[in-house]
């Protein structure tokens, strides 16, 4: 005879599921990266005590498997915010600019603009190449200023 | 065996999505609540303030606020992956309601609809916060080098 499933377990696991895709959200923001710990503990609590009610009271297990899984990953992400944030809070400023640069220049690289900034500053570079400034004449006196510039181009 | 349409698969999927729902519904709430041109937002950047540097998500609040009064282009200026977050919560935030009222309706589908959305929201997740978590992993990769 096949067994009814009971609710068992069933809202623990529903609010644990919810409160770790909140820190999964929360871990992947670096400003407040580090808070994510907070929620990713409790729904790892909930969530094993909602799995611990739905194994004794015949409750289906999915929910608080899967909020189990997603807390702990969340954990890990939301641990590794902390690590930095007290680490990088602890040495000097000139390193941490070091550390950020370095990271934000690859950020800068990896975004899809990039390429067509990188061709406008390759065509602008080819432009200055074909100009030559031949002379530069400037005439003042108290009250006019004159400039004059001669351009020639390599292509003449 | 297929769900019935007050088994738990169901009323736990239509609980979440309406709390999801209301999560975003709020977030954007607090964007049009507070103004992208008077620095009052409540929700700082911990980040800056622990290390002193700004960060791929530093102007993320203001992004939106600007965003919810339509003004793209200082939004763009607050923060560059400002628009694609905000669509990704905008889109998130239709598609749960849109569950919530249809999945009773469609009660017999729960496991293949559950999939999908599991799916696009993971997919829809990783592009919209592609920098931040190019950041994190460099950030950190960098920081255990050095």
């Amino acid at each position: 005879m096949e067994q009814t499933r009971t609710n068992a377990g069933q809202t623990l696991g529903i609010i644990g599921l919810i409160l770790a895709i909140l820190s999964l959200f929360l871990a992947f923001i670096p400003c407040v990266g580090f808070i994510a710990i907070a929620p990713a503990i409790i729904a790892i609590v909930l969530s094993a005590v909602g799995l611990s009610q739905a194994s004794k009271n015949n409750g289906a297990k999915g929910l608080n498997i899967g909020a189990l899984i997603v807390s702990v990953v969340s954990v890990l992400f939301a641990s590794v915010w902390l690590i930095l944030v007290v680490g990088l809070s602890t040495i000097e400023d000139e390193d941490i600019e070091d550390i950020v640069e370095e990271v934000i220049e690859g950020v800068i690289e990896s975004h899809p603009a990039n390429q067509d900034l990188q061709d406008a500053l390759e065509e602008l570079e080819d432009q200055l190449d074909k100009i030559k400034i031949d002379s530069i004449e400037i005439k003042g006196d108290s009250i006019d200023v004159k400039v004059k510039i001669e351009v020639e181009t390599k292509e003449k | 065996m297929k769900p019935k349409k007050n088994s738990p698969i169901v009323q736990n999927y239509r609980i979440i999505n309406l709390v999801f729902g209301l999560i975003f519904a709020s977030i954007f709430l607090y964007s049009l609540v507070y103004s992208h041109t008077e620095p009052n937002h409540p929700i700082p950047s911990l980040y800056e303030k622990f290390t002193g540097e700004t960060s791929p998500s530093t102007g993320l609040s203001r992004s939106f606020s600007a965003l919810m009064r339509g003004d793209v282009k200082s939004a763009n200026s607050y923060n560059p992956y400002g628009i694609q977050i905000f669509l990704f919560f905008l889109f998130q935030m239709v598609f749960r309601f849109i569950s919530f009222s249809l999945t009773k309706r469609y009660f017999s589908l729960i496991k293949g609809i559950i999939l999908s959305d599991l799916t696009l929201t993971i997919i829809a997740f990783l592009l919209a916060f592609k920098p931040l978590i190019f950041f994190t992993f460099k950030l950190f990769k960098n920081y255990i080098v050095n």
